[in-house]
């Protein structure tokens, strides 16, 4: 082969090998990465709202943040707005299973916790029961991830645009976010658009640090247990 | 001289002559003699045995022929030495390619090198900052947790003229924000409801002032939450008085806003329960369609 040739093929195998390199030094860079569900895990959302009509109710939750809490079998997704702060706890092993899933109404003076079974839960989130997922090659970065497009399809009106990294994943995203079931990996970012505004979470921050067991406790005193009740009207 | 040369031979090889009639067979007899004698001459090998001695004058311009071959060979040798100019050049571009490479090798390791120290997510930093908080307290455990850590915190930056409400056990409990490093009491968890609860003399300059700047609430070591445009102008219209100190129409009318959101919001995710505040299609359609 004439010097040309193996100059070429030199160069080709630097590329390559650089390339490698590059991503592993990006990879390197990112927060962390974790396939195995093992870790602890903190992301918090913020909630952008955009609509033509300044409804100033909207308005009242646009800015807010929502905080997934993931750690041993335990979750906790937890909402903070000018107008409300809840939270949906999940217990894998707990001894009373009619009380895996809480909802906590944590602000304003009537407070509140409500207990559900997981097939209450499921109940709860019905509608996404009948969902498909259709998984995208566009991508995007979000915190150093590079994060797949995903559409969740509930009705040819109500859809969500999700984007996820499938360098974090775990059993309980399934849980803390049903609408999620479908995406093989940590949803970084999701826009849900209705006729009359558009709703973004942005992941702004991630972590792997250890969670205090207590973020777990359920509060108990000022928060009445309400039973859960659904009815079929809005 | 050259042109005329070239004239002579384009008007020569244009030139043609019809030989005359039976010239060959008479140049036939002058060079073989009779025909069948030439074959017969061959066949005996005659010619083999023929010699005959060149004139001097060959000999001549054979070396003159030789020695201009000569110096065209030289001519070629600097021709060739110009070709090198090629080969220096092509060396040159494997310079340059095997640079390149060298550079894309060295790019990986340069960014490792100069690039800022490796942070473990923006919550690490934020563990740095409180661990220094607490460097003049006594060390319990090496390793705090994420909450551990923003409790103390909290503690450790909560002023102590701030008469702070029992500490429930909900774990993040609001007691108190910070506002553009202000801290603000918190009554009930509920961010309107304190803002809306607040008397015109102790409102907070942020909530006054109309430059546009957005508000950050910290609420603790991982919770930030944004105020938008629309909502700082509804907020800083509550505390505005008239003469007498007392609220104006306006704010009594915003107030009354403020308070119809709530209850459709009350109305919308706690009596009924169909729809989850968490859930993105719950909210976007419940907030816009109550």
């Amino acid at each position: 082969m004439s010097k040309k040739i193996w100059s070429y093929i030199i160069l080709i195998f630097g590329l390559l090998l650089s390339c490698e390199l590059l991503s592993a030094q990006i990879q390197e860079n990112l927060p962390f990465i974790d396939t195995s569900g093992e870790s602890d895990l903190t992301v918090s959302y913020s909630l952008n709202i955009k609509s033509l009509q300044k409804e100033g109710y909207a308005e009242t939750y646009n800015g807010g943040l929502k905080t997934l809490f993931i750690s041993k079998g335990r979750v906790r997704n937890r909402l903070v707005s000018l107008m409300r702060m809840q939270s949906v706890f999940y217990f894998r092993e707990t001894g009373n299973r009619e009380r895996t899933i809480a909802i906590v109404k944590e602000s304003g003076k009537d407070k509140y916790k409500t207990y559900l079974s997981l097939k209450e839960w499921q109940q709860y989130n019905r509608k996404y029961d009948s969902s498909t997922c259709i998984l995208s090659n566009d991508s995007i970065l979000i915190l150093g991830y590079q994060c797949k497009k995903a559409t969740i399809i509930l009705s040819e009106e109500q859809k969500i645009v999700v984007f996820y990294t499938e360098l974090i994943r775990n059993s309980m995203f399934e849980i803390a976010e049903p609408a999620f079931a479908g995406i093989p990996g940590l949803v970084l970012q999701y826009t849900y658009e209705n006729e009359r505004a558009v709703l973004t979470y942005t992941a702004v921050s991630i972590s792997d640090l250890a969670i205090a067991p207590a973020v777990f406790q359920i509060p108990a005193m000022g928060y009445p247990v309400r039973k859960f009740v659904q009815t079929n009207s809005r | 001289m050259s042109n005329n040369n070239y004239d002579i031979f384009k008007r020569l090889k244009n030139y043609s002559v019809t030989p005359p009639p039976k010239i060959w067979e008479a140049l036939q007899d002058e060079f073989f003699g009779k025909p069948g004698d030439a074959y017969l001459k061959i066949k005996s090998r005659e010619l083999q045995n023929f010699e005959q001695k060149p004139p001097e004058i060959l000999f001549e311009q054979i070396k003159v022929n030789y020695q201009r071959e000569n110096i065209q060979a030289q001519q070629r040798v600097t021709g060739n030495e110009r070709t090198s100019g090629r080969i220096i050049f092509l060396f040159r571009k494997y310079a340059v390619a095997a640079a390149i490479f060298i550079f894309i090798l060295a790019v990986p390791f340069l960014l490792k090198k100069y690039s800022p120290q490796k942070q473990k997510g923006p919550d690490t930093v934020k563990v740095k900052s409180a661990d220094k908080l607490l460097e003049n307290q006594p060390k319990l455990n090496e390793k705090k947790t994420q909450a551990e850590l923003t409790a103390n915190k909290s503690h450790q930056t909560a002023p102590g003229k701030l008469s702070f409400h029992k500490q429930t056990d909900n774990w993040l409990a609001v007691s108190y924000v910070q506002i553009n490093g202000d801290n603000l009491i918190v009554y009930e968890n509920d961010l309107l409801y304190t803002f809306a609860k607040l008397k015109p003399k102790t409102v907070p300059s942020f909530f006054r002032s109309s430059d546009g700047k957005e508000i950050q609430i910290s609420i603790n070591e991982f919770t930030n939450i944004s105020v938008s445009s629309y909502m700082q102008t509804i907020i800083s219209e509550l505390y505005k008085t008239g003469r007498k100190g007392k609220p104006t129409w306006k704010a009594r009318r915003v107030k009354g806003r403020i308070e119809k959101w709530r209850k459709n919001d009350v109305k919308l995710f706690d009596k009924k329960m169909n729809a989850n505040p968490l859930d993105i299609i719950d909210m976007g359609d419940s907030l816009f369609n109550y």
